[in-house]
C-alpha cells in the first residue's frame, strides 16, 4: 500500500490539474484550493517539487523570462494523475464511512 | 528586519552548490514576486524555512538518502556530535586528558578523576558514542537494515548503561547524555511515518528507563547536573525524577508527534557547533576541569527547538479551529 499522500503535496497535485503552473502562481492556487488554511512556503515548495520529480509525479513544463525574472512551468505526469486519483479515491472511501458511523450516532442528516 | 537581504542570502547558502546552479535562478524569481505581493513580502519564517529545507537538501545529497526518513537526520545529528567531539579532544595536546577520558589515568593524579564525572568520554561511554558515529557509516556501507539494528542496540546500552556502570563499579557518563543519546538512537532504529506512536513510546520508555535507572542508583539527574554546573545548589528528589523525563522524554516525543521534523534538525545541527565550541573554550581555560558538553546540547537546543515545532503546530491547530468557527 502507497504511503498516505500529505495534504500539501494533494494539493499541490490537485493545483496543477488546471494546467502548467510556476512556483509562486503554485503558492497561490494552494492558497486559494485550501481557503488561506495551507501556505507553502518557498523552501517547502521547492523540497516537495524536488521529491515530486524524483517519484515522477511532477515535470518541468517549460520556462519563459518575465520582467528578468527566470519562472519554470510544471506539469502532472501520467503517473501523478493516477497517484492523486488514488489518493481522492482513498480519501472519498474514508469519508464515506466516516459520513456512515456519524449518522449512525445522529450527528449528520441523512 | 530586511529579511530579503542578508539573513535570505545566508539561508540560500544553506543549499548545496548543484542545487543552487539548478534552482536558485527560480528561486529568486518566485521571492521576487512574493515580495512585490503587498499582501506577503518575505517573512522572517520565510527565511528559516528556506535554512531548514537547505540543511536538508544538504543532508540528501551527502548521504543520498532521500529527505523523509528522519533517522538520516539524527544519524547525522548523533554522528556529528560525535565525531567533533572526538576529534576536538584528539586534537588537544593534553594527553594526560585524552587517556583520563578513556579511563587510564597516567599520573595517578585524584583530581582529574573529576574529568571523568561529565562528557560522554567514559570508560563505558566511550563505546556508546562511538556506536553512535558508527551507526551512519554503517548505513551509508551496508544499508539501512543493519544500521537500524545497530542503533537499537545503542539505545538498549545507553539505557542499561548506568545499571552496567554500578554492576562492573566503573564510571558512568550523567543521565542528560543516556537520555537524549539512547532517544536518538531509539529514534534512528524505529524510523519515521506511520508508526509515529509507537515511536514516541519507545523514546518515552527509553528516556525513562534512564531516568528510573539513574534514581535508583542515586545519580543527579538532568535538573541536578544543570543546577551543578550552573553552582545552582543541591534539588529535591522530586526534581530529579521530574526533570529528566520532562525535559528529555517529553520533548522528544513531541518531536515525533510534530510533522516539521526538519526544523528539528535544523536547530540541533546549527546549535551543536555553537555549543560545543563554547564548551571546548572553556576547557582550554581549565584545562583540568570537567566538559559538560553533554549539557550544553541536548538541554539547550533540544527542548528550545522543540518548543518552537509545538507552539508552530499548536498555533497552526488554533487558526484552523478559528477558521471553523467563523465558517459555521
Amino acid at each position: 500500500m502507497p504511503p498516505e499522500m500529505r495534504e500539501p503535496t494533494f494539493l499541490v497535485l490537485t493545483a496543477l490539474t488546471e494546467g502548467p503552473l510556476h512556483g509562486y502562481a503554485l503558492v497561490r492556487s494552494v492558497e486559494k484550493l485550501s481557503g488561506g488554511r495551507v501556505r507553502l512556503r518557498p523552501g517547502t515548495l521547492y523540497g516537495a517539487l524536488d521529491r515530486l520529480g524524483d517519484e515522477g509525479l511532477v515535470r518541468a513544463h517549460s520556462e519563459e523570462i518575465v520582467d528578468g525574472r527566470l519562472r519554470r512551468y510544471y506539469e502532472l505526469t501520467p503517473e501523478g494523475i493516477d497517484a492523486l486519483s488514488a489518493a481522492t479515491d482513498r480519501m472519498a472511501a474514508n469519508v464515506t464511512h466516516a459520513r456512515v458511523r456519524l449518522q449512525a450516532l445522529g450527528v449528520l442528516g441523512a | 528586519m530586511n529579511w530579503s537581504g542578508a539573513p535570505l542570502r545566508v539561508a540560500l547558502r544553506m543549499y548545496p552548490r548543484s542545487w543552487r546552479a539548478q534552482r536558485e535562478p527560480e528561486l529568486l524569481g518566485h521571492l521576487a514576486d512574493s515580495a512585490e505581493d503587498g499582501e506577503r513580502g518575505i517573512h522572517a519564517l520565510d527565511v528559516l524555512d528556506l535554512a531548514g529545507h537547505g540543511i536538508e537538501a544538504r543532508i540528501e545529497r551527502t548521504l543520498r538518502v532521500p529527505s523523509r526518513p528522519v533517522r538520516a537526520k539524527a544519524a547525522l545529528l548523533a554522528a556529528t556530535t560525535g565525531a567533533t567531539m572526538a576529534g576536538l579532544l584528539l586534537a588537544g595536546t593534553e594527553t594526560n586528558l585524552v587517556a583520563t577520558m578513556l579511563g587510564n589515568d597516567p599520573s595517578g593524579d585524584e583530581s582529574l578523576l573529576l574529568v571523568r564525572r561529565f562528557g560522554p568520554f567514559l570508560s563505558l561511554g566511550g563505546p556508546l558514542d562511538l556506536l553512535l558515529v558508527a551507526v551512519p557509516l554503517v548505513w551509508l556501507v551496508a544499508g539501512p537494515g543493519l544500521a537500524r539494528t545497530l542503533a537499537a542496540g545503542t539505545a538498549l546500552g545507553a539505557a542499561a548503561l548506568p545499571l552496567l556502570a554500578t554492576a562492573t563499579g566503573a564510571p558512568r557518563p550523567p543521565l542528560t547524555i543516556l537520555a537524549v543519546q539512547s532517544a536518538l538512537a531509539a529514534l534512528v532504529a524505529v524510523g519515521p511515518l506511520p508508526r509515529r506512536r509507537t515511536a514516541a513510546g519507545v523514546v518515552c520508555l527509553t528516556a525513562l528507563a534512564a531516568t528510573a535507572s539513574a534514581l535508583v542508583l542515586a545519580d543527579r539527574g538532568v535538573v541536578g547536573a544543570i543546577a551543578g554546573y550552573y553552582g545552582l545548589g543541591g534539588l529535591s528528589t522530586l526534581d530529579e525524577l521530574l526533570g529528566p523525563t520532562v525535559l528529555v522524554g517529553v520533548p522528544l516525543a513531541a518531536a515525533l508527534a510534530v510533522r516539521r521534523r526538519g526544523w528539528l534538525a535544523a536547530a540541533l545541527l546549527a546549535a551543536a557547533p555553537v555549543l560545543l565550541l563554547h564548551e571546548y573554550v572553556r576547557w582550554l581555560s581549565d584545562p583540568q576541569g570537567t566538559l559538560a558538553w553533554a549539557t550544553g546540547l541536548p538541554v539547550i537546543a533540544l527542548p528550545v527547538a522543540v518548543t518552537v515545532m509545538v507552539a508552530r503546530h499548536l498555533g497552526f491547530r488554533l487558526r484552523l479551529e478559528r477558521l471553523d468557527r467563523t465558517r459555521s
